[in-house]
């Protein structure tokens, strides 16, 4: 369960847990600097030593964090959020189409990224019936993102299951932040058109608001057999207000509602002649949410309850659903002595899915609420004081699946000086079974003239996947220009999912090829990845980063699956590395440009492929700013990930953007 | 292929080390309330007062808890504004003095903020604060800090309302600006 209250202004337990002890290590700076003779636009952007209030979190976070900031967007005019996740080390993120994506952490890339729990403001981005996140439904308007955190490694601990490789946390800003309008419109030849605006201001002393609304049509990715069909547009709107309660209680309502159609194209399976036929049409997804979250700060401890109900709909040419969630979790961090810190909380969460399929397409029970019942306790010590800190706890979550899971981990940093910090975890987590796991029946025909099907049913004994998770890290600080950190990660996981081919039998004059889930996969990984940042002056900084990650799959003895280590180890590159550049030029001009080869996916038959992002922005006026944005300029276009029925490859991008604010 | 990509992100690691690492030696993080002075001397420059308040010195007053120490003295020491000498003057009187060009107010005034803000009208003071929602509750400039970053908000109705002229290059580093004024 997510917990996500915002209890001493930090917004997520993995840095906030991170905070709580870490206090401040970066000392003053001893130097006598003129600061008077900075100009205004460099004193803006000089980074500051705090010393009062904890605002390098990151540096003193025991796991392997990356914080995407509203800096790096803006300046990369990246369109949406699974992009955003390329620009953070060890994640993977390949486009399959024009309005799909597969995101991987530490190795797993896959289309629902199921064992990646993503979070945005509170709310669980996850869904439990294929068991993943569903990107191209996942959005906001990006300009009001604060941070998003990416925690590489397992957090089931605090966020509770499925958060087995890493956990993506989006962080909206507050709204005090965000006082004003803007409206920003452009287009291009991928980013056909889009337009954004929000508008917020004051609430008579007592909080602020804003609104918001975005809508975008996207081109369709380059098909070389088939027609294009993956274009797409999505509308969506929201809003936020966070209130100033007496004390210092605080209280955050906000919501959005979005709705879309996205091109699909889709092989079906009939049990009538003919058994298999392609359709493309368009899915129409449509969903709302509504977040509450209040905080309350009392001597020394910090009280939150979170609450939020979300609801989905998707309609695919295969299969719809429509789902309801509401969860409500409670989070309560205390402070015991000076030198120790308990946080313990509480969750509960219902989600009510009605799906319908076709004949060869069924999930038994049709419909099923799922509850999930959790309660977890984190402690954590400072042994000695700036020096060395330790933190151990678990989580403890009943699903009616697999009953109770147990998630422990524990936790030790250790600064042998202000500017350096050695890390170490071991930690378990699962990713408990989805409903396709136990309920779906699929078949699939294998030809479109004779009744040849393979059926794919879900498996009542199947169990959670056990991962248990051992890390290690080192960041430094050399100077306060330049940071290096590097993370190495060996990971055991237990009871994978499989796929058992069983005997083959004849059904109504069908043949029947079946194949049924179970856990007979197990295997390790081990990987590194590390990165660099470099300030090389005030208006140019360089970043360079390279992940390494060796996956090893193997099927326990009895098991008749032949495809699953395959395809599971050949969906992730073995390596990847990335460098970017960042300037602010004389005459508020903007320049970013970024680079990443990645390597290649045996299973999905992509080639290693390099490409180029740029953006140049200038602000003309203080309030109008215009841009170029060029993404994948490398190639006419590429492939990320194969894709089914058919792959696509994703063509480079050009659009250019206005915005004005006020 | 594999062994190429670790080997050319090597190599770039070692020359950002290499070339970056003498210069950044040189230069240490300035702390928050260094930046926090040298923004109140700019804005001193980039803020015009009118005529009726002046008058020499130019006075820069802090009222109530001091979070500058000496660093205030130091960011001030021998400059000037418009010709005329810097006096940096710390009040803990419950009433702010009349003759301050910048008024920086404490955040221990926040209770008697509504107070101050109130005695200062009709005034030329440039009021600024470290205090969450100074803006939204009549103060000009209010300091954020973010992402390491110092940076403010404005209040160009009470700018203007209190007859001063901001640069347009202020208000457009500015994070929010409250008001329709200026530009």
């Amino acid at each position: 369960m997510t917990v996500a209250g915002r209890p001493f202004g930090f917004v997520g337990p993995g840095l906030t847990l991170g905070l709580v002890l870490g206090g401040s290590v970066l000392g003053a700076g001893e130097d006598q600097r003129d600061l008077t003779a900075m100009s205004l636009e460099e004193l803006a952007q000089t980074k500051v030593t705090t010393v009062s209030k904890t605002e390098e979190p990151r540096f003193q976070t025991p796991a392997a964090i990356h914080v995407v900031t509203a800096d790096d967007i803006e300046r990369t005019g990246i369109t949406s959020i699974p992009e955003a996740l390329r620009l953070s080390p060890g994640v993977h993120v390949a486009r399959i189409y024009s309005d799909q994506w597969a995101v991987g952490i530490r190795g797993f890339t896959s289309r629902l990224a199921r064992s990646q729990l993503a979070i945005m403001d509170g709310r669980t981005l996850y869904n439990p019936l294929f068991a993943g996140t569903y990107w191209e439904a996942q959005d906001t308007l990006l300009e009001d993102v604060e941070r998003i955190e990416i925690v590489r490694g397992p957090g089931g601990t605090l966020w509770g299951a499925n958060a087995v490789n890493g956990i993506v946390n989006i962080v909206t800003k507050d709204t005090a932040d965000t006082h004003g309008g803007f409206v920003s419109a452009g287009g291009g030849n991928e980013e056909q058109a889009f337009v954004r605006a929000r508008y917020g201001g004051a609430i008579a002393g007592q909080g602020s608001y804003r609104v918001y609304g975005k809508y975008f049509r996207r081109d369709s990715a380059f098909h070389a057999k088939t027609d294009a069909y993956d274009d797409w547009h999505m509308t969506q709107g929201g809003f936020r207000t966070d209130w100033k309660l007496q004390g210092d209680d605080r209280l955050t309502v906000q919501g959005d509602a979005y709705s879309g159609r996205v091109g699909e194209r889709a092989a079906l399976s009939f049990y009538e002649r003919p058994f298999l036929r392609t359709v493309e049409q368009d899915a129409p997804l449509s969903g709302g949410n509504v977040t509450a979250r209040w905080a309350h700060l009392m001597n020394g401890s910090a009280f939150s309850v979170n609450t939020y109900y979300d609801r989905t709909n998707r309609e695919e040419p295969s299969f719809r659903e429509s789902r309801d969630t509401f969860e409500m979790d409670v989070q309560h961090q205390l402070g015991l002595g000076e030198r120790q810190r308990l946080v313990w909380g509480l969750g509960y969460r219902v989600s009510d899915g009605r799906g319908r399929g076709s004949e060869t397409l069924t999930f038994n029970p049709p419909d099923r609420t799922d509850h999930i019942f959790s309660v977890f306790v984190h402690d954590e010590v400072l042994l000695v004081k700036d020096r060395l800190r330790l933190s151990a706890g678990t989580k403890l979550e009943r699903n009616q699946y697999t009953g109770f899971e147990v998630q422990p981990s524990a936790r030790v940093i250790w600064s042998p000086g202000p500017r350096q910090a050695v890390w170490a975890a071991a930690s378990r987590a699962v990713r408990t079974p989805s409903r396709v796991e136990r309920d779906l029946a699929l078949s699939v025909a294998l030809s479109p003239t004779l009744p040849l099907f393979a059926r794919i049913v879900g498996n009542d004994d199947v169990t959670s996947e056990k991962t248990w998770a051992y890390e290690a890290g080192y960041r430094i600080q050399p100077a306060s220009r330049l940071s290096l950190e590097a993370a190495a990660f060996h990971d055991r996981y237990g009871d994978l999912t499989s796929l058992e081919q069983d005997r083959p039998f004849v059904e109504s004059g069908r043949q029947v090829f079946p194949y049924r889930f179970a856990n007979l996969l197990r295997g390790h990984s081990s990987g590194v990845e590390v990165t660099s940042l470099a300030h090389l002056t005030n208006r140019w900084w360089i970043g360079a980063e390279y992940s390494y990650l060796s996956l090893h799959l193997e099927t326990e003895a009895g098991s008749t699956d032949k495809t699953s280590v395959a395809s599971s180890a050949g969906s992730s590159p073995r390596h990847m590395a990335r460098a970017r550049s960042s300037w602010s030029l004389p005459g508020d001009v903007d320049v970013n440009v970024a680079f990443r080869w990645i390597d290649e996916l045996p299973a999905q038959k992509v080639p290693a492929y390099s490409e180029l992002d740029g953006r140049v922005g200038w602000r003309v006026v203080p309030r109008l700013e215009l841009a170029v944005v060029g993404q994948n300029l490398l190639h006419a276009h590429h492939a990320e990930f194969g894709g089914s029925p058919d792959p696509a490859e994703i063509e480079r991008s050009v659009y250019a953007e206005a915005r004005w604010r006020w | 292929m594999a062994l190429v990509a670790p080997a050319a992100t090597l190599a770039l690691l070692v020359s950002l080390l290499g070339t970056v690492a003498p210069e950044a030696a040189e230069a240490p993080r300035p702390t928050e309330y260094e930046v926090k002075a040298a923004f109140l001397y700019n804005f001193a420059k980039f803020v015009k007062w009118p005529d009726s308040a002046h008058g020499s010195p130019f006075v820069v007053a802090v009222m109530g808890d001091d979070p500058f120490g000496e660093i205030l003295d130091r960011t001030f020491a021998g400059k000037s504004i418009d010709g005329r000498k810097i006096e940096v003057r710390r009040v803990r009187t419950p009433s702010p003095p009349s003759d301050a060009q910048i008024l920086f107010i404490g955040a221990s005034e926040k209770p008697h903020l509504a107070q101050i803000l109130k005695s200062l009208e009709g005034g030329s003071a440039l009021t600024v604060a470290d205090m969450e929602g100074f803006t939204e509750r009549g103060g000009m400039i209010a300091f954020r800090l973010r992402s390491e970053v110092v940076n403010f908000d404005i209040n160009l109705d009470q700018v203007e309302r209190a007859r001063l002229k901001m640069s347009s290059q202020l208000i457009r580093l500015a994070r929010n600006v409250i008001g329709k004024g200026g530009l």
